[in-house]
């Protein structure tokens, strides 16, 4: 357990300076958060909304609305945490690489919705819109990526039980 | 002790997370003022520790919470002198309470503890703190203007530490805070999980 605690934080630690720092900001955190901006006003549109996109703004073209894909809209600090504790976890590391992969894929998918969501809910009130952005979203990006992380621990390979691993990890 | 279930269901395991977290999110909204009270005084105690005097005073305002510092401020209307008012959300770090309560009430009888539930709460206090504490002294640093931010002799190295233990205060703690915690009052339900790895 605290081995598999160690390597966490010092994994989600290293992942958050490098997405704070500018070389961070320019190759990896700004390209995503501009093609997240992309795809979510391609979905937004298909629902009949004549958008403009911005770098990371989404503007509604009718109503002037506008919304930003800020820090922690993103979905890079979900992937930060996901990424830090598959690391952690002890796993072949060629599972670690898919986990890490199509978890990254699964926690974008959702913050798709979310983005697409609360354009439509920022568009229709207000209020409504603070609440679930702040709060209700937040709480499902977490879930969201807890449960990748435990469908991800349930698809390993079993081992035989004297290489069973995760002893050390959950029981030290 | 308890042995939990046998089979482990993850989806039913997470349904009962969505169906619980409605309940929670609106009993944690409704007695948010209450919530507030234990990070709201350790921020005053712990920004008072790393700056001296800083936070003269604090209130309660609705659901937010008001900081009445020492730093002076020149009025707007430039009719005279008033302590520097930081009102800060508390929520925004405290969205993860009824995550937590719903992911403990979740699990199976076998694994529920009264006990486990307070203690859990209990500890994701002192994170709430800590975003208040960054997030007030971000306020004063690089939100009210020079004139506010010069009264706090910090520069160099203090200013980055404080803009990153904001960040992180915002973005990471609340879910690492969260996992972490449910991932310790929870230990035999992720030993389950982890011994029923690869079915």
């Amino acid at each position: 357990m605290l081995r598999f605690f160690m390597i966490f934080l010092a994994v989600m630690a290293a992942l958050f300076t490098l997405e704070l720092l500018p070389v961070g900001q320019r190759y990896f955190v700004q390209p995503l958060t501009a093609a997240l901006a992309d795809a979510s006003a391609f979905f937004i549109a298909l629902f009949g909304r004549e958008l403009i996109v911005d770098g990371d703004i989404i503007i509604d073209a009718a109503t002037g609305f506008a919304a930003q894909i800020a820090a922690g809209c993103n979905g890079i600090e979900a992937m930060i945490l996901l990424t830090a504790a598959i690391v952690a976890f002890p796993a072949p590391w060629r599972y670690k690489l898919w986990g890490i992969v199509l978890g990254a894929i699964g926690i974008q998918a959702l913050n798709l919705v979310r983005i697409v969501s609360l354009f439509y809910l920022g568009l229709w009130h207000k209020e409504a819109f603070e609440w679930a952005h702040l709060y209700i979203w937040q709480a499902l990006i977490m879930l969201d990526t807890l449960l990748v992380w435990m469908v991800w621990i349930r698809y390993l390979p079993r081992q035989p039980n004297n290489q069973e691993p995760p002893a050390d990890a959950v029981t030290a | 002790m308890p042995s939990p279930p046998e089979n482990f269901s993850l989806s039913g395991y997470f349904l009962r997370v969505l169906l619980w977290l409605p309940v929670f999110f609106a009993l944690w909204y409704f007695l948010s003022g209450f919530f507030n009270i234990v990070p709201g005084l350790a921020s005053q105690w712990l920004a008072n520790i790393l700056y001296n005097g800083l936070v003269v005073q604090i209130e309660s305002a609705g659901r937010h919470i008001e900081y009445i510092t020492s730093l002076k401020m020149q009025a707007a209307d430039g009719a005279g002198v008033g302590n520097v008012v930081v009102t800060l959300n508390p929520l925004i770090y405290s969205w993860n309470i009824p995550v937590l309560l719903a992911l403990c009430f979740a699990v199976h009888d076998s694994l529920f503890s009264n006990a486990r539930v307070v203690l859990a709460i209990a500890a994701l206090f002192p994170l709430h703190a800590w975003g208040l504490t960054a997030e007030l002294f971000a306020t004063v640093l690089f939100r009210q203007g020079t004139a506010v931010a010069e009264q706090v002799d910090y520069s160099g190295w203090q200013l980055e530490a404080v803009a990153m233990a904001y960040q992180f205060g915002y973005l990471m703690l609340p879910v690492i805070g969260a996992v972490s915690i449910w991932f310790l009052a929870n230990r035999q339900l992720v030993e389950q999980l982890m011994a029923n790895k690869g079915r």
